[in-house]
């Protein structure tokens, strides 16, 4: 092969940090993709294939996706089963000397990616087999989610408790056959051992969380658990980047809840049909209305996981029963559910930092319905419900610093042209 | 002066300036301002006009003032971008030192969601608030299949009463014929009870449900045949995990367990891993056969109860009333069943002579209930086969590439193995 361009050599020694993923190349307006990454994309995505340099004899394969449309090629290339690195023109091109510098800022993987049915968790699931038990960890990353347990359960039944989009496991057990068996539903990714190292994997949760022990969240001494949560909150640090809100460890207890193994999750079609996995003729299909995603999440959720403690069961049955009384106060809560939206989501792009000026709106909009709910819920004759309201603080100083910033129907979501009272001057732009 | 105003004062200006009436003032994003003159009046475009773009009907140009113009406006674009940029960043800074409560509240409003949503069924769909204690019991009565009944099927829905202990009614043998219902029947106590145990209220008219630590089901074919394994194994592995981990307080339902062999092991492995459920592990237990022999286990053991789906015989065809009620299935319908399923006369009426056989047969060997009686240690031996096995040699037949095993060596790898298990 020829000499490389400056460029092709830059691309190339970006890709060959991230050889399990296809790279998408900022050049411009389009993401490109070079080698065996384009032939791959090229056929997943149905884009024609060319090369950058026709003349010469050895040429580099490549195709390319405009920027502002690469929403949907990369859904489609996670959905065919492999990891995005996005990687972006660091300096403006103008100023830059010399060629651009360039750096991926992402890496998305199956585990990783936002879902496409918003009353489902997207649950990236990383296992660390110690002695005769699992150490488990599982993120959420779209809602912040971060739960850690220890189990000796058999690996499926785990997986299939939370039906991960990606299954994280230290790379010494690429050839474990169980393991590989047991496992061949999921999506698994391979991370190195040393990740998982118990030391390192505590010293990485300290830093992360910013904590001097994990007293606080009651997993201190869990060492398969620890070593799991620590490994995975590197690889989400490692695809990531900065972009990472996850705030705190939850740590369940064993036997807090009822245990479902992989074939009674199956044969009970509490989430999935046997026959094609939809969600009607399921359990959640016939009690699901719920009006937000994280209620339709929670209720998942708690069919998967039923308790087993009396006073847990009635506490909700108490509520649910004052809520089946009482109509007036059902029927408002209803209308003021209808209007929230995805605030667990919306908090976490606003925690990551990579919230739009449409996230600040909706926001805002859904903190406007709280005080009605609380104010009804207050008045409530049920303690649940009761300290629930509790939780909806008022939001009014936070609805205020976004409505007097943003206006309501903002055209752009990166924010520009989203502000309010801009002065003329600038606001000569918009007319031309 | 807005931006609007300023192009259109350009354009009566450059107009007036030049003669050429159709003259206009335009943007494209790819070229920027422009003054664009039609073909026709080309000769008229005065000396300070430069070039900047041919079309097919014209020419477009740019000016000195106009140029001046667009830089003014690209550099407050600019300009405005950070600005923008830089202002959005410090709102979402402001938010984000909130965050803490907002997820708080958050999770607040997914239970109260979570919590009107059980109301709101419970109300439409007529459930009743069970019960729930650490008593062991299991009564509902007219449960309904929470999915079932909302299906639109032409047939009702049937509800059925349950109760279930840790006592006297603690294994319950269902009989009747395939397609019956009895996994129906099954699911639906099942479901009744995880319902119930999310907080749930459940279909039926009253309920009682005494906490249970875990669900185990053995029911039909897994997907675990598509990997290759035989439907036996797999159901036999699934018998062993809810041997391995029910406990007093579990809830097992066990559909046609032995199946998947001979009729004769099947009977023996379903008998063995009821006597086992019943004497050593107390789980409340729902065990559908349609092995009628095995609704003789209440001879010999206590705390069984027998029941059957009900169907009813109209000359030589059968109805399913979807009932549930106490005692054995009189006998199970196969044939007549077959013939719903549309097999055609000649086979069913074979499939008669061959059974008048066989029964006769049967007649012949009368006396106690044969499958109660035990024959010393050969059973338990055969169900501990795979679980005597160590470890080591399953892995290892594990690792053994089939496709790429030449004969020779296939002899040489057995024999080792053989010389394992029987050092061990």
């Amino acid at each position: 092969m020829s000499e490389l361009t400056p460029l092709m050599k830059q691309y190339f020694s970006i890709k060959e940090s991230h050889p399990d993923a296809i790279v998408l190349f900022r050049l411009g307006d389009f993401y490109e993709m070079f080698g065996e990454d384009a032939e791959t994309a090229s056929k997943i995505l149905q884009i024609a294939l060319t090369t950058r340099d026709r003349t010469k004899e050895d040429p580099v394969p490549m195709c390319g996706i405009p920027y502002f449309a690469s929403e949907s090629y990369i859904a489609k290339l996670i959905k065919a089963g492999y990891k995005v690195a996005i990687c972006e023109q660091m300096e403006d091109p103008k100023e830059a000397k010399g060629i651009v510098r360039r750096e991926v800022v992402k890496v998305i993987t199956p585990g990783t990616y936002s879902p496409e049915n918003p009353k489902e968790n997207v649950y990236i699931a990383c296992i660390y087999p110690f002695n005769d038990k699992f150490g488990v960890a599982l993120a959420d990353i779209s809602t912040g989610e971060f739960l850690v347990y220890e189990t000796e359960e058999n690996i499926e039944d785990e997986a299939h408790r939370f039906e991960p989009r990606e299954v994280l496991l230290p790379r010494s057990f690429r050839e474990n056959i169980h393991c590989r068996e047991s496992l061949s539903s999921f999506y698994v990714s391979f991370f190195d051992d040393g990740y998982f190292d118990y030391s390192e994997a505590y010293r990485i949760l300290l830093k992360h969380f910013r904590v001097s022990s994990l007293d606080g969240y009651g997993c201190e001494g869990m060492t398969a658990a620890v070593s799991a949560a620590g490994a995975l909150v590197s690889y989400l640090a490692a695809t990531q980047k900065e972009n990472l809100s996850i705030r705190k460890i939850t740590t369940l207890r064993q036997g807090s809840s009822m245990f479902l193994d992989a074939a009674t999750q199956r044969n009970l079609e509490l989430t999935h049909t046997l026959k094609d996995r939809l969600s009607e003729g399921t359990l959640l299909g016939v009690l699901d209305e719920t009006l937000t995603p994280m209620g339709g999440r929670f209720l998942r959720n708690s069919l998967l996981k039923p308790l087993i403690n009396k006073a847990e069961i009635t506490r909700r049955q108490d509520a649910a029963g004052y809520l089946l009384e009482d109509y007036e106060l059902r029927e408002m809560l209803m209308t003021s559910l209808g209007k929230i939206q995805d605030m667990e989501r919306l908090a976490s792009r606003i925690d990551a930092g990579t919230a739009n000026a449409r996230d600040l709106i909706a926001m805002k909009q859904t903190i406007s319905v709280l005080p009605k709910l609380r104010k009804a819920l207050l008045a409530s004759g049920d303690p649940y419900l009761h300290s629930l309201a509790e939780d909806l603080a008022d939001f009014n100083a936070v609805a205020d610093i976004i409505g007097k910033g943003i206006i309501d129907s903002p055209l752009s979501v990166s924010g520009t042209g989203a502000l309010s009272g801009m002065d003329s001057d600038l606001k000569l732009t918009n007319s031309g | 002066m807005s931006g609007k105003d300023f192009l259109a004062g350009l354009e009566q200006k450059e107009r007036k300036r030049t003669g050429i009436s159709s003259l206009k003032v335009g943007y494209t994003r790819a070229f920027g301002y422009y003054i664009e003159v039609t073909n026709s009046n080309l000769e008229m475009v005065p000396a300070d006009y430069t070039r900047k773009q041919t079309l097919v009907g014209g020419e477009r140009f740019i000016t000195p003032e106009l140029k001046e113009y667009e830089t003014k406006i690209l550099g407050a674009e600019e300009r405005l971008k950070h600005l923008e940029y830089r202002i959005f960043q410090e709102i979402l800074g402001n938010v984000r030192k909130e965050t803490e409560r907002l997820f708080r509240a958050a999770r607040a409003v997914a239970v109260i969601d979570f919590l009107t949503c059980l109301a709101v069924v419970a109300k439409r769909y007529n459930y009743v608030r069970p019960v729930v204690d650490e008593s062991g019991v299991i009564e509902i009565t007219d449960g309904r299949h929470p999915v079932l009944e909302r299906m639109p099927f032409s047939e009702r829905f049937i509800p059925n009463s349950t109760l279930m202990d840790t006592g006297e009614n603690r294994l319950l043998i269902i009989t009747g014929p395939n397609m019956a219902g009895k996994s129906t029947y099954m699911r639906q106590v099942a479901l009744l009870v995880l319902m119930a145990q999310t907080g749930s209220f459940i279909p039926a008219s009253d309920a009682r449900i005494g906490i249970v630590d875990r669900i185990f089901t053995r029911i039909g074919a897994s997907d675990s045949i598509a990997k290759g394994q035989s439907t036996f194994m797999v159901e036999m592995v699934e018998v062993a995990n809810i041997i391995h981990n029910a406990s007093e307080k579990s809830l097992l339902l066990l559909d046609e367990v032995g199946r998947g062999t001979s009729t004769f092991d099947g009977i023996s492995i379903a008998w063995a891993v009821a006597e086992h459920i019943l004497n050593k592990i107390r789980a409340r237990t729902l065990f559908a056969t349609h092995y009628n022999e095995l609704t003789e286990l209440g001879l010999s053991h206590d705390g069984v109860r027998n029941y059957n789906i009900s169907v009813k015989e109209w000359g030589d065809e059968i109805i399913f009333l979807r009932k549930i009620e106490k005692g054995p299935a009189d006998k199970s319908y196969g044939i007549q069943v077959a013939r719903l399923a549309g097999l055609s006369g000649d086979i069913i009426s074979r499939a008669k002579e061959v059974l008048a056989n066989l029964e006769k047969d049967e007649l012949n060997e009368t006396g106690a209930p044969k499958f109660a009686e035990r024959k010393t240690k050969k059973a338990a031996m055969q169900l501990d086969l795979f679980s005597s096995v160590p470890e080591s040699v399953v892995s290892e037949i594990m690792q053994i590439d089939v496709k790429r095993l030449k004969p020779e060596d296939a002899l040489k790898k057995l024999t080792e193995l053989k010389r394992k298990l029987t050092k061990n």
